[in-house]
């Protein structure tokens, strides 16, 4: 006979309650227990983001950003910022801001939490964002989630959200207690930004925090996550894309773009609008940068999955044919701009900066009416 | 304190229900979200 799982009743009790209490923690802790929201950002690392440069730029520094790049590892990776800095300041005649907010994870879950924050401290004149990959993924694919969603703070986005969402964020909630708690009552100190992080210490990456936010992969291309990276060269493109092939969706350049016509998934389409919303109230303008995949590298024409205009009705869409870009590119050469098939590596980086700059600094400069 | 059949069937209909919902929350979960040790990775 199987001994029974509990010795008596009032042990049985106990269980249910302490299961009852962990379920209800993010409940009961309110907003009485959690620790200032700065110490959602302190408690996370370098390594599925630059959280400690994120903490920095919402809680640190205060001065208005000029252009705010934000999004997930796409973007993160694809903008050299100190280029895009220099050649706005020259514009300017003056030091511009320009600042890249990244992390690894896609989707508008992660963007709203954390623009909502940044926009909470600082003015932007100008928020550029992307957070596609091929196809749309989960909810909660970042690994954030569970310090950026507080349940005491964010209850009320709950019930805009279909049941399963619903029960991730939740989670996440309680996965976020034991080091809210413990926030509480030992906070965490800024990160020394100078020191030696995950990505300055592989493949000779600089340091995010040295290139105003953004990472530039200092390796070659990889087709797969299980094999290893080519060895990174250096390599300066040539071809005849220029600055004036970048399109901004309008009806009248509406051929160079083609919608797969996809349906987000609703938490996604949600969050859209929640962005939007938001971007509205703090007068923000917005552009969504298309970022070419490696897969799309031949395309003749933009290919985005969902007719995103229907959904930031404020926001102008920005992109560059593929195969413009890439245009008298053999396969060897494009695998060098390239770390994956998703991200560029530096040489890409830099060659996808330079063309695309001007449509972002024009944008900048006559910015339009909502 | 005396626990009677009555309140004895309730906790462990509570445990039931404790447990299917935790096993819901998990189950539902990505598997970035579980890997306890990415959540919580230092620098």
């Amino acid at each position: 006979m199987m001994r029974p799982a509990f010795s008596s009743t009032r042990q049985a009790a106990a269980f249910a309650l302490l299961l009852s209490a962990l379920l209800l923690s993010p409940v009961l802790a309110w907003k009485k227990l959690l620790p200032p929201r700065e110490q959602a950002y302190a408690t996370l690392g370098w390594n599925n983001g630059a959280y400690p440069w994120i903490h920095n730029q919402i809680f640190q520094e205060t001065n208005a950003i000029d252009i705010a790049i934000l999004g997930s590892s796409h973007i993160w990776q694809d903008i050299n910022t100190p280029y895009l800095q220099q050649k706005l300041s020259e514009k300017l005649h003056r030091q511009a801001v320009v600042r890249t907010l990244g992390w690894g994870g896609c989707g508008y879950d992660a963007l709203y939490f954390v623009t909502r924050d940044l926009l909470a401290h600082r003015q932007v004149r100008l928020l550029v964002f992307y957070d596609e990959t091929a196809g749309f993924k989960s909810m909660s694919q970042n690994m954030g989630g569970p310090a950026w969603f507080r349940f005491g703070e964010d209850a009320a986005i709950l019930p805009g959200l279909a049941l399963r969402e619903q029960g991730l964020l939740y989670f996440a909630a309680i996965l976020g207690m034991p080091r809210n708690l413990l926030s509480q009552f030992r906070p965490n100190l800024p990160a020394m930004l100078d020191q030696p992080n995950c990505w300055s210490r592989n493949n000779h990456t600089q340091n995010p925090a040295t290139r105003l936010g953004s990472l530039a992969l200092h390796t070659g291309f990889s087709p797969g996550s299980t094999i290893p990276h080519l060895p990174f060269e250096s390599f300066v493109p040539a071809t005849t894309a220029r600055p004036e092939d970048v399109v901004v969706y309008t009806p009248a350049t509406q051929a160079a773009f083609k919608f797969a016509g996809t349906n987000p998934p609703a938490w996604e389409a949600d969050f859209a609008q929640r962005l939007a919303a938001l971007w509205r109230a703090n007068g923000v303008q917005s552009v969504m940068l298309s970022l070419p995949l490696f897969a799309e590298a031949r395309s003749p024409v933009i290919l985005e999955t969902a007719f995103w205009p229907k959904f930031f009705t404020d926001t102008r869409l920005l992109g560059i044919p593929p195969a413009t870009l890439f245009a008298q590119l053999t396969d060897a050469e494009l695998c060098q701009l390239y770390a994956d098939q998703v991200h560029f590596n530096e040489n890409g980086q830099t060659y996808f900066t330079s063309v695309i700059t001007p449509a972002l600094i024009q944008l900048y400069e006559n910015q339009w009416p909502q | 304190m005396k626990i009677n059949g009555l309140s004895e069937r309730v906790i462990y209909a509570l445990i039931i229900v404790l447990s299917l919902v935790t096993l819901w929350l998990v189950a539902n979960a990505p598997s970035t979200l579980l890997n306890a040790r990415a959540v919580y990775q230092g620098f």
